[in-house]
C-alpha cells in the first residue's frame, strides 16, 4: 500500500515541486507536469465554486480503483497533493508531516524564494526519510 | 539594616536605611515594598493591597523580589533573577531559523561576493560572542582566566557549546601540518539545521555566524585568532561542519615561553 508520488503547487496554481516514489509510474515531460498543476488548481477552484455551501474548500480527495489522490490546501493556498494507493491508510496524518518537512526545511531556508521551484537537499532528504518509512 | 517606625493596626512600617525605602510588614515576615516613600506619610494606596496575597514569607534581606509578582516573567520586572536562571529559558529553534533566515538574506543584498558575505555573518557573531563570553564565565561556578591554548579550547568545546546549545562539541582536533591550527567539529549544529546551500554557492557556509562567536570569545580571553567555518558534510551528517581555528604568532609565542617554564 505504497504513496506514489508528491506535488506541491503554489498559491498560483504553477509547479514548485513534483517527485514519484514508485517504480513504473509513467514519466511526463517536465511542460506537461506543469500543465496537470494547472489543471488541478483550476478544478480545485470550481468544485469549491459548485459546493451548495457557501465558502467550502476545494476538492479533497478523488477516488478511483487503482489510486487516490489527496490535496490540503494551507491557509497560504499552498496545495499539496499526495496520490496514493487506494487502501493507504491514515493519508491525513503522513499529510501534516510532509507539510511539516515543507515548513522546517523550505521556509526556514534562507535561499529559498517563496513561490519559487523548490530546490533544497535537506528537504528531499527529510521527505525521502519520512516516505521510506511509509513505504518500507 | 532596618529601622521600625511607626504602629498602623496590623502594619508595621519599616524603613531601609540604606535607600531611604520604606516597606509595609504585615505580620511575620509579610513584606510589601513601596518606592522612595517619606517617612512621615505612611499611607499605601489601597490598590496595592492585593499584591500582599501573592507574597509569602519574604524575608527582610530579599526585598528586591518583593514587587515579582505571580505569573508575571521574571525577564518583564526586571529582577536580578533572570541572569542566572537558565533552566526553561531556551529560546524556540523556530524563531532563530526565522531570524538567522533573514540575517542571510538581508546581508546577502548587501554583499559582492562569498567572502564578503562570510565575513558580514562572522562580525553578527562577533557582537553575540562578546556578550555570551561575559554572561557564560558569569553563570560559570568555578570560572577561571584561561591562559593555556588548551585550557581555552576545551572551555569552548564543553562549556560554551554547552550554554549555547545544550551540548558538547562532537570533536576538538589539532592539525597535523600546523601547530597554530586547531579544529572543532560539530557533527549536527543546530544554527545550520533548516539550512539548505544551492550548489552555485558551495562555497559558502553559514557557520560563519558561529565562527565569529568563537573568535569574539578567544579574542575576549587574549587568545587572538582567526577562525573560519568549513562545510564537512557526510551522507551520515548532512550539515556537518568544522570550525578552524589560526592562532595569532604572538598566542604561540606566549605558549611556547609557558612550555619552557
Amino acid at each position: 500500500m505504497p504513496l506514489h508520488s508528491l506535488y506541491i503547487i503554489n498559491k498560483a496554481g504553477g509547479l514548485i515541486y513534483q517527485k514519484d516514489y514508485t517504480d513504473g509510474i509513467a514519466k511526463l515531460s517536465s511542460n506537461e507536469y506543469l500543465v496537470l498543476a494547472g489543471t488541478f488548481h483550476s478544478i480545485h477552484v470550481i468544485t469549491s465554486k459548485l459546493s451548495p455551501i457557501p465558502g467550502s474548500s476545494g476538492i479533497e480527495v478523488l477516488e478511483t480503483d487503482l489510486f487516490k489522490m489527496h490535496c490540503i490546501q494551507t491557509p497560504t493556498g499552498t496545495k499539496f497533493l499526495l496520490v496514493t494507493d487506494p487502501l493507504q491508510a491514515n493519508v491525513d496524518a503522513l499529510m501534516r508531516k510532509v507539510y511539516e518537512v515543507y515548513a522546517d526545511y523550505v521556509m526556514k531556508n534562507p535561499f529559498y524564494t517563496p513561490e519559487m521551484p523548490i530546490r533544497a537537499e535537506l528537504f528531499d532528504l527529510n521527505l525521502n526519510k519520512l516516505i521510506k518509512q511509509i513505504n518500507a | 539594616m532596618t529601622t521600625r517606625t511607626k504602629k498602623q493596626g496590623s502594619w508595621r512600617t519599616v524603613k531601609r536605611e540604606e535607600d531611604g525605602c520604606a516597606y509595609r510588614m504585615m505580620g511575620k515576615g509579610k513584606i510589601l515594598r513601596r518606592d522612595q516613600i517619606d517617612t512621615q506619610g505612611l499611607d499605601m494606596p489601597n490598590k496595592l493591597d492585593d499584591l500582599i496575597h501573592d507574597l509569602t514569607n519574604m524575608e527582610e534581606d530579599r526585598m528586591d523580589v518583593v514587587l515579582q509578582r505571580k505569573n508575571v516573567p521574571s525577564s518583564f520586572t526586571g529582577q536580578k533573577m533572570a541572569l542566572n536562571h537558565t533552566r526553561g529559558l531556551e529560546a524556540s529553534l523556530s524563531a532563530f531559523s526565522f531570524l538567522f533566515s533573514e540575517m542571510i538574506q538581508y546581508s546577502q543584498k548587501r554583499v559582492a561576493g562569498v567572502a564578503d558575505l562570510e565575513k558580514r555573518l562572522s562580525n553578527f557573531g562577533y557582537r553575540v560572542g562578546m556578550r555570551e563570553l561575559e554572561l557564560t564565565l558569569w553563570r560559570e561556578k568555578n570560572a577561571k582566566r584561561e591562559t593555556r591554548v588548551l585550557g581555552i579550547l576545551v572551555f569552548i568545546n564543553s562549556t560554551l557549546w554547552k550554554s549555547l546549545f545544550g551540548k558538547v562539541a562532537d570533536s576538538l582536533q589539532k592539525s597535523n601540518d600546523h601547530d597554530d591550527e586547531y579544529m572543532i567539529t560539530d557533527n549536527d549544529p543546530i544554527i545550520l539545521k533548516y539550512i539548505s546551500t544551492p550548489k552555485e554557492l558551495s562555497s559558502f557556509n553559514a557557520g560563519a555566524f558561529l565562527a565569529g562567536i568563537v573568535e569574539a570569545v578567544l579574542d575576549g580571553c587574549h587568545f587572538a585568532a582567526r577562525v573560519t567555518a568549513h562545510s564537512t558534510a557526510s551522507d551520515q551528517f548532512p550539515s556537518c561542519m568544522t570550525l578552524l581555528i589560526k592562532f595569532d604568532k604572538s598566542v604561540m609565542q606566549r605558549e611556547k615561553a609557558f612550555e619552557g617554564k
